[in-house]
């Protein structure tokens, strides 16, 4: 393994830097469709077409003084969501899109096991303040992960299972990623087990993104601001980097398995045009979460975790079945 | 396009480990440590009132500084599943719904079900 190619690819692309690019990007993006959206004008001021106002409200929370109240715990919180945006950026080195991926038989475990730590990292550096309205906000978010997280990681299991079967992918995530063009055609148990799937990822990725109608952990003029109540400065900052990253890492994941990932340009054809159509891929799936967002009002938490059990879990279930009898 | 193939998963996981730790400090030191030096501590003031609990301006109590994080987890799940709930309570008292062990023990039910069906 080159130590090097590795670390400029955990801090340069498609590791941090390239990472900040895009979420500036994507929050510009995201920012201006849903103000299109209801008939406002979206930023406009900072950058051209106000393409740099995230960079600028990014900043501007960074520089500010950071304020810790007076019974709060000082360090866990920026240790944990250092260490959450950490499992994100190194989770990108096991897609396809890095230079030289790094992977294993088994890898899958690595990726599921950072994402779950990503949304944990935020639940434990919101639980370092003794807020009552920041409490609130991290039980329903516990609520929500401990709903959301499995049927994601199980909708994300079925095309792992299928490639294992067909395709001799050893359970690795990126060879999956590599044939996943493939696995909606292979027989009828396994085209099932992929639409379920899709159906059910889609449930799960919205969930874990707190993306409406399942926003009830920041639940702002009802319970203040929820999980991110009592932060501001730099450690709000953070907490939003995790965040945002983790709205360009989940449908990236979840474009490189359910839609075909790079398809119709290889990765071995073509690095950089194969990369280019996975970003295309992702915009639209980008796109989609944020017309749902905008459009959509709040569910309450018992009706979003029963939503979630009820549909979510059982599609995810009776996929990973048809997966296993593909 | 090249990779790196680890032929042990136990090898891999200790490599994204480090690999996370290294990230999670880059983002430490560059986001956290070093505007804090150059900006944060420069426009520090000092203000007891800052340091107080958001509470949309009502003062903050010491009661109010501990709201059960499970006590609110338990609620949400027992007015999402009221039948199962009480079917559950009704059987084996609240602890069990209240207990972290009992809701990681499902969990790892599931997976040891879902591996043997996939063997």
């Amino acid at each position: 393994m080159d130590w090097i190619t590795t670390i400029i690819q955990l801090f340069i692309y498609p590791g941090l830097m390239f990472i900040i690019v895009m979420v500036i990007l994507t929050q510009w993006y995201w920012r201006k469709a849903s103000a299109r959206m209801a008939f406002r004008r979206g930023p406009s001021r900072t950058g051209p077409i106000g393409t740099l106002q995230p960079f600028a409200d990014f900043f501007k929370l960074l520089m500010k003084e950071d304020v810790i109240p007076r019974i709060s715990s000082r360090h866990i919180p920026v240790i944990a969501a250092s260490l959450g945006l950490g499992a994100l950026i190194a989770s990108v080195l096991l897609t396809p899109i890095a230079i030289k991926p790094i992977y294993a038989p088994y890898d899958s475990i690595v990726l599921f096991y950072f994402l779950v730590w990503s949304s944990l990292a935020i639940a434990l550096a919101v639980l370092g303040t003794p807020n009552p309205y920041t409490n609130i906000g991290v039980g329903r978010y516990l609520a929500l992960i401990v709903s959301a997280e499995p049927i994601l990681i199980s909708a994300l299991l079925v095309p792992i299972i299928v490639a294992s079967k067909y395709f001799n992918a050893q359970y690795s995530f990126y060879l999956t990623s590599l044939y996943s063009i493939n696995l909606w055609t292979i027989n009828t148990p396994s085209s099932i087990a992929m639409i379920l799937a899709l159906i059910a990822g889609f449930i799960g990725l919205m969930g874990v993104l707190m993306i409406k109608p399942f926003d009830f952990p920041e639940a702002e003029t009802e319970i203040y601001w929820g999980i991110f109540t009592e932060y501001g400065g730099p450690r709000l900052a953070l907490l939003f980097f995790i965040h945002f990253t983790e709205k360009i890492i989940l449908p990236i994941i979840y474009v490189l398995l359910f839609l075909g990932g790079s398809a119709p340009i290889s990765f071995t054809e073509n690095y950089w045009l194969a990369v280019l159509v996975v970003f295309a891929k992702y915009f639209i799936v980008y796109t989609i979460l944020c017309l749902i967002d905008t459009m959509m009002p709040r569910y309450r938490p018992d009706q979003a975790i029963r939503f979630l059990w009820k549909y979510g879990a059982s599609l995810a279930v009776l996929a990973l079945i048809a997966s296993i009898l593909a | 396009m090249t990779y790196s193939y680890i032929n042990n998963i136990f090898i891999l996981v200790s490599i994204y480990t480090g690999l996370m730790a290294l990230a999670g400090l880059g983002v430490y030191l560059m986001f956290y440590v070093m505007f804090k030096k150059l900006y944060g501590d420069k426009i520090k003031l000092s203000d007891p009132v800052k340091e107080d609990i958001v509470m949309c301006g009502e003062e903050p109590l010491s009661e109010d500084f501990v709201v059960p994080v499970s006590r609110v987890f338990v609620d949400i799940m027992s007015r999402s599943f009221r039948r199962a709930f009480k079917t559950l309570t009704s059987a084996m008292g609240t602890q069990l719904v209240r207990d972290w062990f009992f809701y990681m023990f499902i969990v790892l039910l599931l997976i040891i079900i879902v591996s043997v069906l996939a063997r």
